[in-house]
């Protein structure tokens, strides 16, 4: 029996970035530095979201002590909760 | 009382700015264990969670002012007989290694090299020793918090090849009333620093002490030393074992290792069957379960009175 | 019979050699001549990490002088690297193990996914298992006890797996998915002793996304989680919200694995219904 098999993006956990800083570009370096699972990337000084690496968010929060308060949130998709400062 | 560390036990990590040595480090430090140095070579000067780093052993007694009573070793493979090596040349008496696949030959130096400078070794491959309350002295249960969950203070010694099988055990011991003495993560590997009958007259002599529990898996000659131990010297301790990997047994599973480096039935000694009939000749009672063990345990205990 | 122990920390020297031999009554020439063959194999032992080393048989020459007829050397894993050289003489490819057999194609694929990540460590094996309940357990200690307590209640595992050192999320639903893609395997029972590195919030993601990946209800197809310990209450909520039956650490191990058995047992009577 050969399973077929797909991958899934975000099952557990959805990152959100405020409008506000998308275009900065000194925090998208530092958000890309600081996230231990690669979920943060700068795109031609964008900051850019790699959405294959979400589900490996280890809930460190240190995306949110880089970020000014209440511009990025981690959204816990299985209860609904949400880490942010 | 307790065996091997104390209060006032001091101890160093080697290999500190490690991944996995500064998670070890704070989880020590949280436990209240001593961690009074770290070594890292080229990293002197810098800190880890405030334990500061030097660049040898020799730096940190001289720093210190005295020889540090312990000392955990986690460096890669290649490095370790040397790490260990420093640490015990340098007077250090204790040293829990922590490192995974160290060629045997390394081993075996190292532990002859121990024997000659009368220091204790303890693992390679093994998750270190725990005094419920009092010490840590390596990854052993974990951050401090789940530490505390899983061990409290009271009268069994626990020694296990198996790291995770220590908290396992002391856990459930917990559970039903019976606290540990002290619990010792002894090594999964072919070659140990310390085996059970080495460890058990550190318990014989210690006052709180009054029984023993051990993991144990087929391969190697450890079981057999331990039930000679208990023959020859008519100790007061009573022991339960555990005997996991009973499904080795199988004539398709020859020659495999499962688990550990050193979990391998090469010949009939290694079979769980045949050790555990070892043990049994010896008095010791080996369970099937692990929810059987505090009961095994009372049994014995109450058997003593 | 004669026998000796060697210092780990010197070369062998000849006169230990001599003086085993000795010890089995030979005397004269037979032993200046045959205590060089017992140095150099202890030399040999040692130099290049055997964990067995044996000349058997013996013969001895009609002008007096030794040869081995056929001789047998083990060497261990773990000094591999180092003994490099000695294995390209040989002919001995860096990717040969030396397996007792050869592996399964279920062994290979578990090795890649554990190769290309460096993120915990896990193995798997299915040598010698034919069963229907797949196994997602760990560490070593734990996993030998668990599949013990399986096999014990009349469970039949597909498989041993070992899940260690704080895997990835994709290295753990890689892992389920491996093991739910063998032959026969309907259910996997997720078990470990109590965790202090892994993370059970980390390997509870892993094994619901590799059940969603197969397009299986995790309900359905994780028979138990029981993995108590790091980050257990966000592994939990996790579970529950996935609808998959989950015990902490007042369930023992082999109660977890027997309730796993009766439950693909259960199914199987249904089945036969």
């Amino acid at each position: 029996m050969e399973a077929r098999s797909k991958e899934l993006e975000a099952v557990f956990i959805e990152v959100e970035v405020d409008a506000s800083i998308a275009t900065d570009a000194e925090l998208a370096r530092k958000l890309a530095e600081v996230c231990p699972v690669d979920i943060f990337a700068t795109d031609d000084g964008h900051v850019a979201i790699v959405r294959s690496n979400l589900d490996e968010c280890v809930l460190c929060e240190l995306c949110l002590d880089a970020a000014p308060d209440g511009t990025v949130r981690v959204k816990k998709l299985y209860d609904g909760t949400e880490l942010v400062r | 009382m307790s065996v091997l560390l104390s209060e006032d036990f001091t101890f160093i990590v080697q290999g500190i700015t490690g991944r996995e040595a500064v998670n070890l480090t704070r989880e020590c430090l949280d436990y209240g264990s001593k961690v009074v140095g770290g070594v890292t070579p080229g990293r002197k000067g810098r800190e880890v969670h405030g334990v500061p780093v030097f660049d040898t052993v020799e730096q940190v007694t001289e720093a210190l002012g005295y020889v540090p009573d312990g000392s955990v070793v986690t460096v890669p493979p290649a490095f370790t007989k040397d790490a260990v090596f420093e640490a015990i040349v340098r007077g250090v008496k204790l040293v829990v290694i922590v490192t995974e696949r160290i060629p045997r030959r390394d081993v075996a130096e190292m532990v002859e090299l121990a024997d000659r400078y009368g220091a204790r070794i303890i693992g390679p491959n093994c998750l270190g020793v725990i005094v419920p309350e009092v010490c840590k002295m390596g990854g052993i249960g974990g951050p401090a918090k789940d530490a505390a969950k899983a061990y409290t203070p009271g009268a069994i010694g626990v020694m296990s090849r198996s790291g995770g099988m220590t908290t396992e055990i002391s856990s459930t011991l917990t559970a039903a009333g019976l606290g540990q003495s002290t619990a010792i993560s002894i090594g999964g590997d072919a070659i140990i620093g310390s085996t059970y009958a080495e460890l058990m007259p550190l318990f014989e002599a210690d006052e709180q002490t009054e029984g023993i529990v051990i993991y144990t898996e087929p391969g190697g000659r450890m079981e057999a030393q331990l039930s000679e131990w208990v023959k020859e010297n008519d100790s007061r301790l009573p022991i339960v074992a555990f005997m996991a990997g009973r499904f080795m047994d199988s004539e398709e599973m020859k020659g495999m290792s499962f688990g550990h480096a050193g979990t391998i039935v090469e010949g009939k000694e290694d079979t769980a069957t045949e050790k555990i009939a070892r043990l049994e000749a010896a008095g010791i009672p080996v369970v099937e379960r692990i929810d059987e063990i505090p009961d095994a345990v009372k049994d014995k205990l109450g058997a003593k009175v | 019979m004669g026998r000796g122990h060697l210092s780990n920390l010197v070369e062998p020297p000849d006169f230990r050699a001599k003086e085993v031999i000795s010890h089995t009554g030979l005397t004269g020439s037979e032993l200046t001549r045959a205590t060089p063959i017992l140095a150099r194999l202890a030399r040999l032992m040692r130099d290049y990490d055997m964990t067995l080393a044996e000349i058997n048989p013996l013969a001895r020459l009609a002008d007096g002088s030794f040869v081995a007829l056929d001789a047998h050397m083990e060497m261990e894993n773990e000094a591999r690297p180092r003994q490099r050289p000695l294995l390209d003489d040989l002919g001995v490819d860096p990717t040969d193990m030396r397996e007792p057999y050869e592996p399964s194609a279920f062994e290979r694929n578990v090795k890649a996914i554990d190769s290309a990540d460096h993120r915990g460590v896990i193995q798997g094996k299915d040598h010698g298992f034919s069963g229907n309940l797949g196994l997602v357990i760990g560490a070593g200690g734990g996993s030998l006890t668990l599949t013990d307590a399986v096999r014990s209640q009349g469970g039949r595992p597909a498989n041993y797996t070992e899940i260690g050192g704080n895997p990835s999320v994709s290295k753990a639903c890689g892992l389920a998915k491996e093991v739910l893609s063998k032959d026969g395997v309907e259910k996997i029972a997720v078990m470990m002793s109590i965790v202090s590195n892994t993370r059970v919030d980390i390997v509870a993601r892993g094994v619901i996304k590799a059940c969603l990946e197969l397009d299986k209800d995790p309900g359905e197809t994780i028979a138990i989680f029981r993995i108590p310990g790091a980050w257990e209450e966000e592994g939990f909520k996790i579970l529950e919200r996935y609808g998959v039956e989950y015990c902490d650490r007042s369930v023992s191990m082999w109660e977890a694995a027997g309730r796993a058995v009766a439950k693909i047992q259960e199914e199987q009577v249904a089945g036969s219904r």
